[in-house]
């Protein structure tokens, strides 16, 4: 028969103890250790039915974390905007919309200058041919 | 790593998207939009561990953007022969433990000393300040304010080894078998060093609640006369 765990023993696996971790023989050690420790019981008490790990996770549950930005910025400058670069980063290029309007400028230009020809050239054709009479 | 645990893990349906080889594929590609997914996924996983292993936000932060970083230049270094989460965090770990040695060092980590140490004083002066007065008992501030606090900083005094483990173990929920693919050691080396860093994280917790306790009960002694 094993010998009765102490205390700095026991306490070290009251956590595997709760979730059933442990072989018939070393949960039947523990089980009789607390049956008469207090200093187990004010342990299980400070840290409730989750023991260590609900402890561990709420703390780190609270804590609130962005890492993709971060992570892309760093991807964009260590690659020289190989990856992430700018036009990821900002979506469509201005180029097209830009030749776009330069286009519609000209051509409303154009056909200014098209229709003031032609209402220039309009006239003097018919002041000429009245004029014989 | 022990080869069964390799072949389980290769041999192991792919039920999850991130660990399918179609995904794995395009992170070879360099496709961002599946590796933005990767660090969507993770995120919060690898900053939980990184933070816990440097006790310092701001430093776990940067380092778990460098956990990321490594993953999209090393990726055609995964073989696949463990789970790409596993991969994951076998670079989170390896870092963290680069980074705890450069900073001590350096001797930088007085910001995590000073978190930790403010987390054991804070709840003190309150009591002393008169917050305490809004709880209706001070051992109930102490059990739900400061036991959180007292864990931090006992898992902050644990050795890197041992908190490696324990927090895989308990933040990760991995098993004793993926612990030992994640840090190189054997699964029996695993078992042990958790119970080991539970005892002492747990015994450390028992001297603090007592101290606090016995001070937080003297304060009402010394307040009621």
């Amino acid at each position: 028969m094993s010998a009765p765990l102490e205390h700095e023993e026991a306490i070290g696996l009251l956590d595997a103890w709760v979730r059933g971790e442990l072989s018939q023989e070393e949960s039947a050690r523990v089980e009789e250790h607390v049956g008469g420790c207090a200093r187990c019981e004010a342990q299980m008490e400070a840290l409730g039915d989750g023991g260590l790990a609900a402890v561990m996770k709420g703390g780190i549950a609270a804590q609130e974390t962005d890492v993709l930005p971060g992570v892309q910025r760093k991807l964009r400058l260590r690659s020289r905007g190989k990856f992430y670069g700018e036009r990821q980063r900002k979506g469509p290029s201005p180029w097209p919309m830009l030749i776009g309007s330069v286009v519609v400028l000209v051509g409303l230009a154009a056909a200014y200058f098209l229709m003031g020809q032609v209402a220039g050239t309009g006239a003097p054709p018919a002041t000429s041919t009245s004029a014989p009479k | 790593m022990p080869a069964s645990a390799g072949a389980a893990a290769a041999s192991m349906p792919a039920s999850d998207p991130l660990e399918h080889p179609a995904f794995v594929e395009r992170l070879r590609a360099r496709d961002t939009r599946a590796f933005d997914q990767l660090v969507r996924a993770y995120e919060r996983r690898v900053f939980a561990l990184v933070v816990r292993m440097l006790g310092n936000p701001a430093e776990a932060q940067d380092l778990a953007q460098e956990v990321f970083v490594q993953v999209f230049r090393a990726i055609d270094q995964f073989r696949g022969d463990s789970k790409l989460s596993t991969w994951v965090f076998r670079i989170a770990v390896n870092l963290s433990k680069n980074r705890a040695l450069y900073l001590s060092r350096r001797g930088g980590n007085a910001e995590q000393e000073d978190a930790a140490e403010l987390g054991e004083r804070v709840p003190l002066g309150a009591a002393q300040k008169g917050t305490a007065a809004q709880v209706a008992r001070p051992d109930e501030l102490v059990e739900g304010m400061q036991v959180e606090q007292i864990v931090q900083r006992a898992i902050a005094e644990l050795e890197d080894s041992f908190r490696e483990c324990l927090l895989l173990r308990e933040v990760e929920d991995m098993s004793y078998e993926e612990i030992a693919e994640v840090t190189g050691l054997p699964v029996g080396t695993v078992k042990s060093r958790i119970h080991r860093a539970r005892a002492q994280v747990r015994l450390f917790v028992e001297a603090r609640l007592g101290e606090v306790g016995g001070k937080v009960a003297r304060g009402h002694k010394g307040g009621g006369k």
